[in-house]
């Protein structure tokens, strides 16, 4: 009998490596699909806050200052001149938070473009090669390579959530030359031979792709989804949504107005005055 | 999952609008939910004026086929019946099944009428089950079956119609669909007879005699009692 190790060892690396290749597979997939969906839905919305945001950001100034002028308007029957700076405090601080709330998501509306026909098709050929980067547990033990990795998955993440494309392409195409553009130190990508290596590469392969199906699990059955069928399904529905929603708006805030007037009329009488 | 959060290539479901402010993400939500509401409330109302849209549909069908207010015109009154049949409105399905049955109006095609009573009968309209179990007895537009027949005018009867009722007296006195019973049979003619249905009237003085009538009399005496 002629006992041959390799011929003992092969069969279960060779199986391993097609249960890794299968893995990569499958999350090239699912990472496919969530760029997607994901894109589709965030250029929906991304429209629907362009054309509102005016509308809202003036609806929710109103609210607030109706809000502060009756905390000032109570304190002030109360004679309680503490609250009543209280509620000017406040008020400003909301305001301002409030604003920036709306400047954030212009910035990230701005960024939200629809991926084109062709860039759809191409995502399912960059995501084959993307995953091939997934190497989690490669560099733990050398601190510099590791930090590079960091860098390179928040770029790859940062890429797909803005659908930029471009970048995923110039990641896919060419990962060695982006990292060197970048100045990071080198990464070798070539997957791993070793048994114990494979095992655990494919274990945390399974949990991304669990966690990917979680996600996109997620993002389908969210509101924000649901908009996004509809303004599929039916051209023209989300501009003409977006005309009806604001004519509501419109009269919602002619209401305010009068309302926050009544009580600035109310506060002079009392003989407060507010500059807010 | 947390602790190989960091080291992820792949999504997470935070993309870069979601990952804005809290505040950001109640305002984008906000706007959404807006607008799913406004989506549903104006399906909703299209939903509710096409309910009258079809019924006056029907209606405009119904005036031109029976030239109420209008000419009888009963091209006319196909286009309208069509026009509501097609939203599922089970009386202009039930005449539209009888303008093709009679060739009313468009050329006569029974397989076409069949589908259209069939339609209204499947929403329990009784006419238009009457009227399908009959192209199930005479194998017009269908594959002539009684037992289908008797099981349509089992569930049309139920519209206490005197011609309906002497075609399940029929079915009980030929054995078609059912097995023949003489008793039943008079006891469903008897009861379109006492409506005045001539052709019952006639069938019961023809056929049943001495003691078939007695018995027959009997048991539908019986029953009527008992109905009381």
């Amino acid at each position: 009998m002629r006992l041959d190790p390799t011929i003992f060892v092969d069969p279960e690396v060779k199986q391993l490596r097609q249960l890794v290749g299968g893995a990569r597979a499958q999350l090239a997939e699912l990472e496919t699909d969530y760029t997607k969906e994901k894109s589709r839905v965030d250029a929906v919305q991304a429209v629907l806050f362009r054309q509102l945001r005016e509308h809202y950001q003036k609806r929710d100034r109103l609210r607030l200052m109706v809000d502060y002028r009756k905390k000032f308007l109570d304190s002030l029957t109360r004679g309680d001149s503490e609250a009543a700076k209280q509620a000017e405090e406040n008020y400003e601080e909301s305001k301002t938070q409030t604003d920036k709330d709306y400047e954030e998501l212009a910035a990230a509306a701005d960024k939200k473009k629809q991926l084109t026909a062709e860039q759809e098709a191409e995502l399912t050929l960059l995501w084959k090669k993307l995953v091939k980067l997934y190497h989690p547990d490669r560099f733990a033990n050398e601190p510099d390579k590791l930090e590079t990795y960091h860098k390179l998955t928040a770029a790859i993440n940062q890429a797909k959530d803005n659908g930029d494309i471009e970048t995923l392409r110039e990641i896919a195409e060419d990962p060695h030359g982006f990292i060197l553009r970048q100045g990071w130190s080198k990464l070798d990508f070539a997957d791993v031979e070793e048994l114990a290596q494979l095992k655990r590469l494919h274990e945390t392969l399974q949990k991304e792709i669990a966690v990917v199906a979680e996600a996109l699990k997620q993002l389908r059955e969210s509101p924000d989804y649901e908009l996004c069928q509809l303004a599929e399904k039916k051209p023209g529905m989300l501009d003409e949504l977006a005309a009806e929603r604001a004519k509501q708006l419109e009269l919602e805030n002619k209401a305010l107005e009068m309302q926050a007037d009544l009580l600035a009329k109310e506060i002079k009488k009392l003989g407060g005055t507010t500059s807010l | 999952m947390a602790e190989h959060r960091n080291n992820l290539l792949v999504v997470r479901p935070l993309g870069a609008i979601e990952k804005a402010a809290p505040g950001a993400k109640r305002i984008l939500s906000g706007m959404v939910a807006d607008a799913l509401h406004l989506v549903k409330k104006t399906a909703s109302k299209e939903i509710a004026i096409s309910d009258a849209q079809v019924e006056s549909w029907y209606q405009t069908g119904a005036k031109y086929s029976f030239g109420r207010g209008v000419p009888q015109d009963h091209a006319e009154a196909v286009k309208w019946f069509r026009k509501a049949a097609e939203q599922n409105h089970v009386m202009a399905q039930s005449s539209l099944g009888y303008c093709y049955d009679a060739g009313e109006g468009v050329a006569k095609d029974y397989v076409e009428a069949v589908k259209w009573y069939r339609k209204a009968a499947e929403q329990g309209h009784h006419f238009a089950q009457h009227n399908l179990a009959l192209c199930y007895t005479t194998g017009q537009g269908v594959k002539q079956n009684y037992e289908e027949a008797f099981r349509w005018y089992c569930e049309a009867v139920k519209s206490g119609e005197a011609k309906t009722q002497f075609n399940v007296g029929g079915c009980y006195f030929l054995g078609q669909g059912v097995a023949m019973n003489y008793i039943e049979s008079y006891k469903w003619l008897k009861l379109a007879a006492e409506q005045g249905d001539k052709a019952a009237i006639e069938f019961i003085t023809r056929l049943f005699s001495g003691d078939d009538l007695r018995r027959s009399e009997l048991a539908y005496r019986e029953f009527c009692l008992s109905k009381k």
